[in-house]
């Protein structure tokens, strides 16, 4: 009984951290950066959208902070959020750990379409839809694969995944090949090494809804992803429609993670990472996990992207930061697990 | 009935390949005498034996046709040519003044500067020149007995450096095909023009040099130091305020504008157009607080024979050309037209029209 | 009647069927045993029972009412299902586990309740495992677990219990508390209860009805005692057996012995399905 006591105090402390981290990370954010700001200034100018303040500072200051800064952080945050919540998610129905929410294609798709669009010398927002369209195509097509008579076994999605993923990557590596070298080619490249550089309020007013939908959609779901965790039979006797609610979780994920890519770019291992972060915190209880994943992955994803765009005057491709936190990362986890993902 | 049409698909195959054996082997090449042959030593310092007639030159060197037709050198006698160089081609002067280059090949071309060997031996070219980093690719073309050339495309760090190197790739084009003095020609009037340039910019103090941004594309992406662009930006008498990045590296709008430039010089890589960041109708960026665009002082490069930007010879112009951007007071005596007119006289043994000048100096956009 | 099954029978695709024309019935508190040889159908039989398998002739029935017409969730209210094994990549804890159990009752968006926790809780309670309670489900014994998975069927507050041989990798003293469990839980919840087995002594000590299916397919249901008798059990196992009594005070308890001469006379190989009994 103590035990449970201490294990509550815990709790509550952990989930006061888990709501600060990403509120004081967004803020700790908009103070940094390449053009300097003093910390008075900064904070007097985000104050002055609340408070009437006499502006103290320069026009370019506001504009650095709420124009540059504020879009960017806002997009890195939700980029976090939802590729870790769609990981944690597929994690779960998948029940597998080593899951990332490119399995089913739809990163390779939406790298695809985004390469397309640039090729055919489209504008931002043509690239952008074509990347979500293709991202969701991908997913689509693995799923026709992977249909017979039986419903669709895990097992057949996940080759069916593998199939689409690789015939996009291959797609991809053919828009690159036609591709002009010195006009295109650098584009589509840096394109898909991921990065937030170009974000603005108008890439978050159509790439954020898909996003909010598909997060809150597995949140709602977040304590039956629990059960659908279980063996197919185990959770159908437990009176669930596995088929459907795979379905759902699918869905769900996969207009997150196009959505995603499209906004900026493959940004690979926080889908896969960050959801062992929260289990190590929180435990493997999705009721918890989920949101936990939503605050540790926001805040991550946030922290790279600011080192990403602040640490040097050339901005770093965010995939590579990702992978290169990312990988050491995971190798230290299983070597405190053993590979058992406690 | 599959069956048989396999087996048919199968003999038609064997038939065909048979065939190609039978084919009798093409006459074997007379074994070059020392008359034929001579020695060139490229960018590697490799000696390379090449014939002494070369007829068919294959390029993967994107400037290469320019500085080609600068030495005189026949369009018929590259047989083929990077992609890229042949875009430069059409969209240029070349097509028009050297139409004959336009019928090289560029399918030889596998991906990026990979060739694919097979349709390289169909040109069945003398000499091929290839870029010094390349080297594993231009040895896999000397294994087929081809001689390979390795140029450095001004990466020799610095602005001597890039100098040299441009230099060096006129002298061994001029050696390979056989017109050293027009090279030498060349060479020695440029470093004149440069050195004439180079004593104006000397006089201008430094407090008065204006902070240079470089756009590369339009994704912010710029050349840092040890690029040929700083060359040319310092050559002008500016002060690239990317010189602390390596290579063509991308940048955020932020440190554009802690940077903030004076002056902006929009590369042919991007259809951006000054009044586009003028008017800054760029998606996800914010140009207006920038010093360069509340002066309106934003220009697109010239585009002649060749982009004025990368490593080639009409970079002479665009130091000209930058120079009066950079310091319109100082160098008001500059009549860009003029001297574009007789750069391409004396360099190009091209009479421009009017037409012609404004479309280099994309007259409607500066 | 709580659970009728009438002239089922049951293939996969395209092949010939496991076990046809079976039938029989529970009621409220009654135990029914399946017995029968390695691949004659029992785990399939009882997965056609809560509709995770289809019938391909004849039917089920839940209280009256076809189970395939009702809804997937009103099946899991209903009955409740123990697996042989469970085995999660997440290491949940036992009571994460056992509030699974409430699912059919929980709406698609809702999670459980104070309430819910509260009815996990008291089934963990009922089996005398709350110690367990806050551990992860894999870090306990194997006995501990089939307690966990019989607390998380119970959760659902169900009307009947599908048992998968519920007594298979215990030790002796665990396959006897499973076994009293079960029949109290018969007697004092009056929930009906179905469970397959391979020890015909466990359907003899604690069943009122038995089931015996043979590899052929067909089927033999009756009281127990009228069931599991030496010859019944020779023709469905191919062996000899001696069923004899066993005084404990007032109690006399059969068991079954197996003669092992001539075991393997009568070509009775391993018939297949070893693997997947």
């Amino acid at each position: 009984m103590k035990r449970a006591v201490e294990k509550k105090g815990v709790n509550i402390a952990l989930i006061v951290a888990l709501v600060a981290l990403p509120i004081i990370a967004l803020f700790a954010s908009l103070t940094l950066g390449r053009y300097e700001i003093s910390l008075g200034s900064a904070f007097s100018i985000l104050t002055s959208r609340i408070l009437p303040i006499e502006p103290t500072w320069t026009e370019i200051e506001e504009t650095v902070v709420f124009q540059i800064r504020l879009p960017r952080v806002l997009m890195a945050m939700l980029a976090g959020a939802g590729l870790s919540i769609a990981g944690a998610s597929f994690q779960g129905l998948f029940q597998n750990p080593l899951v990332s929410p490119g399995i089913l294609g739809v990163s390779a798709g939406a790298g695809f379409g985004a390469a397309l669009g640039i090729l055919i010398g489209g504008p931002a927002a043509i690239i952008q839809l074509f990347a979500f369209a293709f991202g969701i195509t991908a997913v689509v097509g693995a799923y026709m694969i992977s249909r017979t008579r039986m419903g669709s076994s895990l097992l057949m999605l996940v080759l069916a995944g593998m199939i689409i993923g690789a015939f996009f990557t291959a797609l991809i590596s053919l828009v690159k090949y036609v591709a002009d070298p010195e006009e295109q080619l650098p584009t589509i490249v840096f394109w898909l090494m991921g990065s937030m550089a170009g974000a603005s309020y108008k890439d978050l007013l159509w790439g954020a809804p898909p996003i909010f939908i598909g997060s809150s959609i597995l949140l709602l779901l977040r304590w039956r992803i629990n059960v659908l965790s279980l063996s197919e039979e185990e959770a159908q006797s437990l009176g669930i429609n596995v088929q459907w609610l795979r379905w759902i979780v699918i869905i769900a994920s996969t207009m997150i993670t196009a959505a995603v890519v499209s906004l900026c770019g493959i940004v690979g291992w926080i889908g896969l990472v960050i959801p062992h972060v929260g289990r190590m915190l929180v435990g493997p209880n999705h009721k918890v996990l989920l949101p936990a994943c939503v605050s540790i992955g926001a805040s991550y994803l946030l922290l790279v992207d600011n080192v990403a765009r602040a640490a040097t005057a050339a901005e770093i491709p965010i995939s590579i930061l990702t992978a290169l936190i990312g990988a050491p990362f995971f190798v230290y986890l299983l070597r405190r697990t053993g590979g058992k993902w406690a | 009935m599959k069956k048989k049409g396999l087996l048919v698909l199968l003999a038609s195959l064997l038939a065909i390949s048979l065939l190609a054996i039978g084919c009798p082997p093409p006459a074997p090449a007379p074994e070059p005498t020392a008359e034929e042959t001579h020695i060139v030593i490229d960018m590697r310092g490799r000696a390379v034996e090449l014939p002494r007639d070369i007829n068919r030159a294959v390029t993967l060197l994107i400037p290469q046709p320019s500085i080609a037709h600068a030495l005189g050198i026949s369009g018929e006698r590259i047989v083929g040519m990077h992609p890229t160089s042949m875009r430069a081609v059409k969209r240029g002067l070349l097509w028009k003044i050297a139409p004959e280059m336009t019928l090289a090949d560029t399918g030889f071309v596998a991906e990026g500067w990979t060739v694919s060997i097979e349709e390289l031996l169909k040109l069945r070219p003398d000499v091929v020149f290839q870029w010094c980093h390349w080297i594993e690719e231009a040895e896999r073309i000397e294994a087929m007995g081809i001689p390979v050339i390795v140029i450095s495309g001004g990466w020799t760090p610095g602005p001597e450096g890039t100098h040299r190197d441009l230099e060096e790739w006129v002298r061994i084009t001029g050696e390979v095909f056989g017109k050293r003095e027009r090279a030498a020609e060349i060479i020695a009037r440029q470093r004149e023009i440069l050195e004439r340039i180079g004593e104006r910019t000397a006089k201008i103090l430094d407090e008065d040099r204006p902070r240079v941004y470089f756009m590369f594309t339009d994704s912010l992406q710029t050349a840092g130091g040890d690029t040929h662009m700083q060359f040319w930006i310092e050559g002008a008498g500016g002060i690239n305020v990317a010189t602390e990045i390596s290579g063509y590296t991308h940048v955020g709008m932020e440190q554009i504008l802690a940077w903030n430039p004076e002056v902006i010089f929009i590369s042919n890589r991007t259809d951006i157009m000054p009044e586009d960041i003028l008017q800054n109708r760029i998606e996800g960026q914010d140009w207006r607080h920038v010093d360069a665009v509340i002066n309106g002082r934003v220009y697109k490069i010239p585009h002649g024979v060749f982009h004025w930007s990368p490593p080639n010879l009409e970079r002479v112009l665009l130091v000209k050309w930058a120079m009066q951007k950079n310091f319109p007071e100082v160098f008001a005596d500059f009549d860009m037209r003029q001297i574009v007119r007789e750069f391409y006289r004396e360099f190009f043994e091209h009479e421009l029209t009017d037409e012609e000048v404004r479309t280099i100096l994309h007259y409607d956009n500066n | 009647m709580i659970i009728e099954v009438k002239n089922a029978e049951f293939g996969y695709d395209g092949r010939g069927s496991v076990f046809e024309d079976v039938g029989f019935s529970v009621g409220e508190g009654e135990i029914l045993s399946i017995l029968g040889p390695n691949g004659c159908g029992k785990t399939t039989l009882l997965k056609c029972i809560n509709a995770l398998l289809k019938l391909r002739k004849g039917e089920v029935l839940i209280e009256g009412k076809r189970v395939n017409s009702l809804r997937k969730s009103d099946v899991g209210k209903k009955i409740g299902y123990v697996p042989q094994s469970h085995g999660s990549t997440f290491p949940y804890s036992v009571l994460e586990i056992v509030l699974m159990g409430r699912a059919p009752h929980l709406g698609l968006f809702s999670s459980p309740s104070a309430k819910d926790v509260e009815i996990a809780k008291e089934a963990i309670e009922m089996l005398g495992i709350s110690h367990l309670m806050n551990r992860p489900y894999s870090q306990t014994s194997g006995g501990e677990a089939q307690l966990v998975l019989i607390a998380r069927a119970l959760a659902a507050e169900p009307i009947a219990l599908l048992l998968d041989e519920p007594t298979s990798h215990l030790d002796l003293k665990n396959q006897m508390v499973i076994l009293s469990f079960l029949e109290k839980l018969g007697e004092n919840e009056g929930i009906a209860i179905i469970m397959t087995t391979h020890f015909p002594d466990h359907a003899l000590s604690i069943s009122h009805k038995a089931l015996l299916l043979s590899n052929k397919g067909n089927g033999m249901v009756g009281n127990t005692g009228d069931v599991i008798t030496e010859d019944n059990l020779r023709d469905i196992f191919g062996l000899d057996v001696r069923i004899i009594s066993v005084k404990d005070g007032e109690n006399s308890i059969k068991t079954v012995v197996p003669l092992r001469k001539g075991s393997f006379d009568r070509k009775q190989k391993l018939k297949g399905g070893i693997y997947n009994s």
